[in-house]
């Protein structure tokens, strides 16, 4: 769906803006501290983007004055390139609308396996066969796909060692995020990569995209993971 | 079958400059999804039979000898017919002139086969040459299998002299798309600029045949090629930003060919560039270059997004960036690739006026020009064109270009040169450049552990 370029451009493409070919703002990674596991294991964080003044947004695009602390569409903080917590926002403006109003549809799609087996010559990797179709209702403003660590502390709401256990998923994996205008979904430098909307190109590492109601997210061997939204949200 | 597409570039520019250039290689591999062979194949093999086939005789004793045994050699299943051609065109197999129904291909089989073989030898050669009727009649042929690939091979000894041009250049613009041709011509009483415009048309190669000879294999290296193919319709998709301009998109490897007119637009940014059909294991090369507004230093732009298209589907894509510096020690390094492919550029123009002049009798330009092609030929590792070069020009020293002309050059050796002066070599050993671009497949699913793991 439209991302916005910094010159104000609407574009499908998320990297580079399809009108005047602008480098699309990343949207600002986790605080360091948020993510322990990650900077543990020596992922490494990436830096805070500040902003020169006199530019527009890098998060959405509105333009901005010089002596603006905050971005008064999005409200990015231009000092640290933080944007205000959805969580807070939501909980402040209505309790109930963190809740299970979205839910992640997983499966396992032989087609796109079926798209990877030039990288499996062996078969070392099987389709299951078996695989149920499962729910996981998004309850909380940030959800993890990966595989569960008990010794490394990793426990993924959408954890995909449950079987079928699909072994093209890293322990982190990508993280889905709820943010004012609803999901992104931000991969977290996974080995195999995030294919987001049926896209041959993984998603770059880092970088927010947003998916919409009924948007396949494609991670490991056969994943796919469904965004729906199953009832409307709280009045 | 799967593509994979890489840039190679130096995108650094330096401050106000706009010209952006890049190499972007193309390559088809195998999957295991879809098999080479699956897509359905058609073949027409057009052969010239005017009058001067039959002088000398050999000529055509050597088609109808190359023409039966390669259809008695085709696959069971695959599509063909064959066209004799001289002022007019006929489909001389499968047979319609008996029966009235519209020209067609046939299926390959046993009786099929034995028919053609029979039909090709009893070829006779007269009358004189009409190559856009020969092209009309092989659309037509073709017309009733649109899905599949479809190539002709096209043969003729003479110049196109009982149709204006005009003519030919109506039935190219008919076939445009429809299928590709590669033309050979057989001696040296045929025009080079007419069956390379045939050829850069209709998607194909251009060859000579010297010796009547030769056509038995070359007959062979065709259906081989032909057969090998996979996929029908490959499309370059190149976008570039609002205010840009795409200079030129060559293909540069294996051969030259200039693509840029060819684009079709698909909206007011974009525009693809048809290749025609590709095998499973190929490789090709396009420089591509592109205007684009100019940046502040500091700048990153995309200056082209390069996609593959099949079926109107994006398989691959390779990005092409601009950056603008003002630090010189970035943006004066020039890529290896763009500057090996300028240079074979420039070699096959160096061969084309040299002969034009001398053509004209204009030694002077001629011995500048060839010896700047023998230098960019010995530089470049070009050693195929070297040698062609050494039938025309006594090479005194080549690092310098110093050649003197040959009296007495054979016409045959002239052609030749003239001919395959669009291949090129490529670059021997590419650099791990930090313009690379790896290609953007999907990461392959090993069995992961990824960061944390």
């Amino acid at each position: 769906m439209p991302v916005t370029c910094p010159n104000g451009h609407e574009s499908e493409s998320t990297d580079y803006c399809d009108t005047c070919g602008a480098v699309i703002a990343i949207l600002p990674p986790l605080p360091p501290t948020a993510d322990p596991a990650a900077t543990a294991a020596g992922t490494a964080v990436m830096p805070i983007v500040t902003v020169p003044p006199g530019a527009t947004c890098p998060n959405c695009g509105a333009p901005r004055a010089p002596d603006e602390v905050f971005c008064e569409v999005c409200g990015l903080n231009f000092s640290t390139g933080q944007l205000p917590s959805p969580a807070a926002e939501l909980a402040a403006a209505d309790p109930q609308a963190v809740t299970a109003e979205w839910v992640a549809v997983v499966s396992a799609d032989h087609r796109y396996y079926e798209s990877n087996q030039a990288e499996n010559p062996d078969d070392t990797v099987t389709f299951p066969t078996d695989a149920e179709v499962r729910e996981v209702a998004l309850t909380s403003n940030e959800i993890l796909i990966g595989r569960r660590s008990d010794s490394k502390g990793i426990f993924p709401a959408i954890d995909l060692s449950e079987p079928p256990s699909d072994p093209g998923v890293s322990r982190r994996h990508a993280i889905l995020r709820l943010k004012l205008d609803g999901w992104v979904v931000v991969d977290q430098g996974s080995t195999n990569g995030t294919l987001v909307r049926g896209a041959v190109t993984p998603i770059k590492p880092g970088d927010a995209v947003r998916l919409h109601d009924g948007d396949h997210v494609h991670v490991g061997a056969w994943t796919r993971i469904t965004l729906r939204q199953v009832g409307t949200p709280a009045p | 079958m799967n593509f994979s597409a890489s840039t190679y570039q130096n995108e650094f520019l330096p401050a106000d400059a706009t010209e952006v250039h890049a190499v972007v290689t193309v390559t088809s591999g195998n999957g295991d999804s879809a098999p080479a062979g699956a897509a359905e194949k058609a073949v027409v093999l057009i052969v010239d039979t005017s009058g001067s086939m039959g002088q000398p005789g050999t000529k055509i004793r050597a088609a109808r000898q190359a023409l039966a045994a390669s259809v008695e050699e085709l696959p069971d299943g695959v599509w063909f017919a064959v066209i004799s051609g001289n002022h007019e065109a006929m489909c001389v197999y499968p047979p319609t002139f008996a029966t009235g129904e519209p020209p067609s291909l046939v299926r390959a089989d046993a009786r099929t086969r034995a028919e053609a073989g029979e039909v090709a030898r009893q070829l006779r050669p007269e009358g004189g040459t009409a190559i856009g009727t020969w092209l009309d009649l092989a659309r037509d042929v073709f017309s009733g299998h649109p899905e599949a690939i479809k190539l002709a091979y096209l043969l003729t000894d003479g110049r196109n002299e009982s149709e204006p041009h005009e003519n030919l250049e109506a039935a190219l613009r008919r076939c445009t798309g429809v299928f590709q041709c590669d033309a050979r011509g057989v001696g040296s009483d045929w025009e080079v600029s007419e069956l390379r415009l045939v050829t850069s048309t209709l998607l194909g190669e251009v060859d000579i045949i010297a010796d009547p000879d030769e056509m038995d294999d070359d007959f062979r290296a065709f259906l081989e090629r032909a057969l090998g193919k996979a996929v029908a319709d490959v499309r370059l998709r190149i976008w570039a930003p609002q205010g840009s301009t795409v200079k030129f998109l060559r293909q540069v490897a294996p051969a030259i060919d200039d693509l840029t007119a060819k684009a079709i637009p698909v909206n007011p940014l974009t525009g693809d560039f048809p290749t025609g059909a590709w095998a499973g294991d190929e490789s090709r090369d396009y420089h591509l270059s592109v205007n684009v507004p100019v940046g502040k230093v500091g700048d990153e732009k995309l200056a082209a997004r390069v996609s593959l298209v099949v079926d109107d589907q994006p398989v691959s894509q390779a990005l092409v960036k601009a950056i603008w510096t003002d630090d010189e020690a970035l943006s004066a390094r020039i890529s290896p690739q763009v500057a090996h492919y300028t240079g074979q550029a420039e070699l096959a123009v160096a061969i084309h006026e040299g002969l034009e002049a001398r053509k004209q009798g204009d030694n002077d330009t001629a011995t500048v020009r060839l010896g700047r092609a023998v230098q960019l030929a010995h530089e470049s590792g070009n050693e195929g064109t070297v040698k062609l070069l050494q039938k025309v020009v006594e090479v005194d020293d080549a690092a310098t270009g110093t050649v003197r002309l040959k009296r007495g050059v054979a016409a045959v050796d002239e052609m030749a040169l003239d001919t395959r002066s669009t291949r090129t070599v490529r670059v021997t050993a590419k650099p791990q450049d930090p313009s690379t671009t790896p290609p953007t497949e999907p990461t392959p699913p090993a069995p992961a552990s990824g960061p944390g793991a």
